[in-house]
């Protein structure tokens, strides 16, 4: 079947009532979530993945997905109006979406993040089908050597790019592989470190530490440092950007949808990375650099563009190769695992409907989403309003119940409780959580392609590096491991991060 | 070592107020790290028990050894480089901010776990009451009619949204609802 013939496929997927509601309910609920915050898209879809375990595996993936794409919409109101980011992604909007606002022209910033959003999120969606087919028939020659490399370098890639210290970050990816190995080895058979416990030996439920990481331990912390809104009170018209702005923001929303594509697609660059690295670039373009931060339309337009745009890329490791660039990536592949749906370079010929129906739904998503984030606006706004101290109880009453429904039973409760006060200490420690999660995922492809491995070069490390393909992705996540370690990088590093900070 | 890194970070800081932040920060990050470190040594002994196997044919402690060991070295690098940053940053954001706050929020987790552990005696609709009016209570204060019915209604909104409409089960406790 050719491109169009499988695209068309995609939309005879998506365009029926059920699946239509889906897309529709993940997008709102993607909406919502952005514009509150103290919530962020993964805690959310974490939090309903229990309510998807009774519809059919595309149904449920198309309303994941729409929950993370259309969070990246969301996030832009809470920046502009309230200069508080709701997810984020959206930070770096804050500091021009603000300023636009405050200047009156909160109305085309929020037009202009929606249609940036839209053609980012669109144009990625094509990237993704033209990409994702002849990469996934590359992926067919990769053996459990390749797969183990191409794992190793995806979680190196995934420490290079955090934000804070690499070591922290490798330490969260190790404890991720070790909580992964947690439950009954395939093997042998053998229960580990269950101490046992019933519900460690199918393994630790990625959901609920997830929903204990990311949704628990953020309302924690909201509580803790608090979180005082105040909402823009002028009224929004003028949603439509005029010929000048247009001509403004049409580089950087072209220049953000490549950005956010190709860095979507590395392991831990996803949507917060492509939108700074938007902003830098169109801030280093402008004629007139100094006016970033007094409200330049080109520094919503870029950013915004390159955070949806970094969803399209974030697919096509997921759904070719199994890797997850992102935590959200990371629970949508627990999710199809869940459903007993192999991902990886067969994904395409076996669960054809899967890939298909999400990339298609993407599309009517999108277009839903600029319906939602335009006239709908004001809707948004008035929610903006609701204080956070009436909002917290409700997130974790939703985290509870969620996390009850996966098994009927309260150790999945406790299980999220507990790594909620984890999450909690590993923020006030400076330690990412996003390795950990990828990592946890990986864990058992991990283990089982390196045992594999083992077995087929009888227990010589030396396959790793025989085999091109694989001695090439070891080599790189070697040299990524050194490289930012070198006494004189380390010190331009520290010296740009010092620039910066003036 | 644990008593190595209290007297080396602790010692003066207490008669230095401009030291006492900074101080602060080495400790946590140096008491981080630490806990890491045991935790790395506790899962090598552990994996070890469960049988390492070799490499021709690795057994199920293989690679969770594999881990420990990485994870104690990693901390112990981390331990090391606190030590060092420590002494050269300043300004970093103390454990806690607001005395007042981080109790509220202890207090929201300590009614969390109790919330989770009593749902299954008391059942959802009680257990979800109590909680939430005790999170709108004791978080940000507010007028007892919004704590009563506030709590009331989102427990019976929910109950009916998930028992009755989704059909998800959700425990009764002793009381059978």
């Amino acid at each position: 079947m050719d491109i169009f013939g499988d695209i068309i496929y995609g939309f005879s997927i998506t365009l029926t009532f059920s699946n239509l509601f889906y897309c529709f309910a993940g997008v709102v609920i993607g909406t919502l979530v952005g514009v509150l915050p103290g919530l962020g898209p993964v805690a959310a879809m974490s939090l309903l993945f229990p309510a998807t375990l009774h519809i059919p595996p595309v149904s449920a993936i198309i309303m994941l997905a729409g929950i993370y794409y259309g969070a990246m919409y969301g996030g832009s109101t809470t920046s502009i109006l309230v200069n508080i980011p709701g997810e984020a992604a959206s930070v770096i909007t804050c500091i021009d979406g603000y300023q636009m606002a405050r200047k009156g022209r909160a109305g085309v910033a929020l037009g202009i993040s929606a249609i940036g959003s839209f053609i980012g999120g669109t144009l990625a969606v094509v990237a993704l089908q033209m990409v994702a087919p002849p990469l996934a028939r590359i992926a067919l020659i990769f053996g459990f050597p390749e797969y183990f490399s191409l794992m190793c370098c995806g979680l190196v890639v995934l420490t290079f790019m955090a934000r804070g210290s690499m070591v922290k970050a490798l330490m969260m990816a190790v404890v991720g592989i070790f909580l992964g190995t947690i439950g009954t080895d395939l093997i042998m058979g053998t229960p580990r470190f269950t101490f046992g416990i019933q519900i460690f030996m199918d393994g630790l439920g990625v959901v609920p530490v997830i929903m204990g990481l990311f949704g628990i331990s953020e309302v924690i912390l909201n509580i803790e440092e608090g979180v005082a809104r105040e909402v823009f009170k002028a009224k929004i018209t003028h949603l439509l950007p005029n010929l000048r702005d247009w001509a403004d923001s049409i580089g950087p929303i072209l220049r953000g949808t490549v950005i956010g594509f190709f860095l979507g697609i590395l392991p831990g660059a996803g949507p917060v990375v492509s939108s700074f690295t938007s902003y830098a670039t169109e801030k280093k373009l402008s004629k007139h650099p100094e006016k970033f931060g007094t409200g330049m339309i080109a520094a919503v337009a870029g950013p915004e563009t390159a955070n949806n745009a970094s969803i399209g890329g974030a697919f096509i490791p997921l759904l070719t190769l199994a890797i997850p660039p992102t935590p959200g990536m990371a629970l949508l592949l627990g999710c199809l695992l869940s459903y007993g749906v192999q991902v990886g370079p067969l994904l395409l010929k076996q669960h054809a409907d899967i890939f298909w129906g999400v990339v298609a739904s993407m599309y009517i998503g999108n277009a839903m989403l600029l319906v939602l984030n335009l006239p709908l606006i004001g809707l948004w706004v008035k929610i903006l309003k609701v204080p956070y101290a009436l909002l917290a109880p409700l997130i974790l009453l939703f985290c509870v119940i969620g996390a009850y429904s996966l098994n009927n039973n309260t150790h999945e409760v406790i299980l999220m409780v507990v790594f909620g006060f984890i999450g909690y200490l590993l923020k006030k420690l400076e330690y990412e959580t996003a390795p950990l999660i990828m990592a946890m995922v990986l864990s058992p492809l991990m283990e089982n392609s390196l045992r594999q491995s083992l077995l087929l070069s009888r227990g010589s490390f030396s396959i790793f590096f025989t085999r091109p393909l694989s001695a090439v992705l070891m080599v790189a996540a070697i040299l990524l491991l050194i490289i930012p370690n070198l006494p004189w990088i380390k010190a331009r590093k520290w010296e740009s991060v010092d620039g910066e900070l003036e | 070592m644990a008593f190595w890194a209290w007297n080396n970070s602790g010692r003066g800081i207490r008669k230095n107020p401009a030291l006492r932040s900074r101080g602060g920060k080495m400790d946590r990050q140096k008491w981080g790290s630490l806990a890491w470190l045991i935790f790395g040594i506790l899962i090598c002994f552990g994996s070890i028990r469960l049988s390492l196997g070799d490499f021709h044919n690795p057994g199920p402690g293989f690679l969770p050894f594999i881990t420990g060991g990485i994870l104690t070295c990693l901390s112990f690098v981390v331990f090391v480089q606190s030590g060092r940053r420590g002494k050269a940053k300043t300004g970093q954001k103390p454990f806690i901010v607001d005395r007042q706050r981080a109790w509220k929020a202890t207090l929201t987790m300590i009614a969390l776990l109790a919330y989770a552990i009593g749902m299954d005696y008391l059942g959802f609709l009680v257990s979800t009451t109590i909680f939430l009016a005790f999170v709108l209570w004791a978080v940000e204060p507010q007028r007892w009619y919004i704590v009563i019915f506030g709590s009331i209604l989102a427990s019976g909104v929910s109950f009916v949204l998930f028992e009755i409409l989704l059909k998800s089960p959700l425990p009764r406790g002793i009381f059978d609802f």
